[in-house]
């Protein structure tokens, strides 16, 4: 008799195995590995749902006319996972990509103190899988991709179109360049929930160059974070977005400026933030392995962003290399970084702090 | 002992007759066979990624209309990339009261009862880890059922199995033999 409830428990599904630990993707020496890893603030393993923000499936992600993107609707997640040794194992991939952008977030939690952040300033943070999203124009960005909503504050996680050896929302440099995205705006407004300085459909010359620098900072923020400059190693091979490559700007096909103008006469443009972007966490990267050290050079990239925010000029894409040159100490770090801006961004781009380089 | 051989003989034949002549007259017969189709099981993410599935069923009439059912089923897939590999099973038993209306060619009929799906998988990576569930639920099921001569049996059906709080879906083609 004394067996009959847990029987009957376990098999109406009532009761979710326990475990001290689940499986996920990890980072381990040069690639990934599927490892158990403790479960600090995952709360609910069925609803993949924790302290740091819960992961919901299906809603909607609606753009209000301020251009920023709200959700709503999404449903719980219903992850079935069996214990074995005291680890959590799930029974289908799914399940394994959804702990794991899960188990990404904790690590990242854990470190934005020693980056001088307050993680409450960003924790929780929801995100939205495979969501339905019913504007036009978010409907023409990539179909494979993880995302952050700026103003709305979560994160919208799509399924890979093709199989990867470490699917998109479990690649830990991929969830780092999303919430790289969430820092930026943080950064640059003061709350995660303000809105954008710039309407996400407006196509001006500052609205893009601030697009640009958004990638360039999550860019950064991953590599200098992960110490690998080529973070989407294990799911992509993007050459054009590993920033040990030879990104200058002059390779730069249309700057903001030229994109206006050859939009003009085309239907349904799309500037491309990504190549700018990739020139400014180049230049993240090149101070990296010049001061030797990823925490001071992102300290340096987040002092410069601060500086330049707090000008007020958020479309000044260059002035932001000013702020950033002038956030850097005096001697060998500022040295190394006008060397880095000079060999990727060239002489005809003035820095103020750099007089005398070129 | 000549004599008992051969009226075991006779009413064994006479058994062997007398159903399919009788399955011949009912718009629904008592039937059995094996079937093959598409699930389509749903992952934790709410997705439901498509599997193979093949199974077997029972059906044993109940007067003109209606019927019992009873159905075993295997769907399985496998996914992942080489670093990790899942191998997922769903092995499935159901039983369903069932009616039906229509046609003696053509009966369109649709059932319901309870399931119980045991769900298995195996995840290759640098360890081999091993999981599984046992769901209970609810089966249905809609489709046609179609007669092919006086013998045999064809279903064309479609449903889905809930698995505790999830929905599977399911199409299948069926063919047995009636009686």
């Amino acid at each position: 008799m004394r067996l009959v409830a847990p029987l009957l428990s376990l098999l109406l599904g009532c009761q979710p195995p326990d475990a001290e630990q689940y499986l996920t993707w990890q980072l381990a020496g040069e690639g990934y590995e599927v490892a158990p890893r403790a479960r600090n603030t995952l709360v609910d393993l069925e609803q993949v749902s924790g302290l740091l923000g819960s992961v919901l499936q299906g809603g909607q992600v609606l753009l209000e006319d301020s251009g920023d993107m709200l959700y709503e609707g999404g449903r719980a997640l219903h992850v079935d996972f069996d214990a074995q040794r005291g680890v959590a194992v799930p029974l289908d991939e799914h399940g394994l990509v959804l702990w794991s952008f899960y188990g990404h977030l904790e690590d990242l939690h854990a470190e934005l103190p020693e980056h001088g952040f307050d993680p409450q300033e960003f924790f929780p943070i929801d995100a939205a899988w495979t969501p339905v999203i019913p504007d036009l124009f978010l409907e023409m960005l990539p179909k494979e991709n993880a995302a952050y909503a700026t103003a709305g504050h979560f994160f919208i996680l799509l399924d890979d179109l093709v199989a990867k050896d470490v699917p998109l929302a479990a690649n830990a440099g991929i969830v780092r360049h999303e919430f790289g995205h969430a820092l930026f705006h943080w950064l640059t407004t003061g709350d995660v929930l303000a809105s954008a300085p710039f309407d996400m459909l407006s196509q001006t010359e500052g609205s893009l160059y601030y697009s640009s620098l958004h990638e360039g900072f999550a860019d950064s923020f991953a590599a200098l974070t992960l110490d690998e400059p080529d973070f989407f190693d294990g799911s992509f091979d993007l050459p054009e977005r590993d920033l040990s490559g030879d990104h200058r700007v002059e390779g730069v096909e249309q700057l903001p400026e030229q994109f206006l103008l050859s939009a003009d006469e085309e239907l349904l443009a799309i500037y491309d933030p990504y190549p700018l972007g990739t020139v400014f966490a180049a230049t993240a990267w090149d101070h990296r392995l010049a001061i030797d050290d990823p925490d001071e050079a992102l300290a340096i990239l987040v002092d410069g962003v601060s500086l330049w925010s707090s000008r007020g000029d958020h479309g000044d894409g260059w002035g932001l290399l000013d702020a950033w040159v002038q956030s850097a100490p005096a001697g060998s770090p500022r040295d190394a970084l006008c060397s880095a801006v000079v060999l990727r961004f060239g002489a005809e781009v003035s820095v103020d702090g750099c007089e005398g380089r070129r | 002992m000549k004599h008992l051989a051969s009226t075991l003989l006779a009413t064994l034949t006479a058994l062997a007759w007398a159903p399919m002549t009788h399955a011949a007259r009912r718009p629904v017969a008592s039937a059995a066979g094996l079937g093959l189709g598409a699930a389509a099981v749903q992952a934790g993410s709410g997705e439901h990624p498509l599997a193979p599935l093949v199974g077997g069923f029972g059906r044993l009439a109940l007067g003109r209309h209606c019927y019992l059912e009873a159905e075993a089923s295997l769907a399985r897939r496998a996914e992942g990339g080489d670093l990790a590999v899942f191998d997922e099973r769903w092995t499935r038993g159901a039983a369903g009261l069932g009616c039906s209306a229509g046609t003696h060619a053509t009966r369109v009929a649709a059932s319901l009862g309870p399931a119980v799906t045991w769900r298995s998988s195996s995840l290759q990576a640098e360890e081999r880890w091993q999981a599984s569930s046992l769901r209970p639920g609810l089966r249905y099921r809609t489709g046609f059922l179609i007669p092919v001569k006086e013998r045999w049996q064809v279903d064309l059906l479609m449903g889905g199995s809930s698995r505790g709080w999830v929905l599977d879906s399911d199409l299948i083609l069926q063919a047995g033999v009636r009686w």
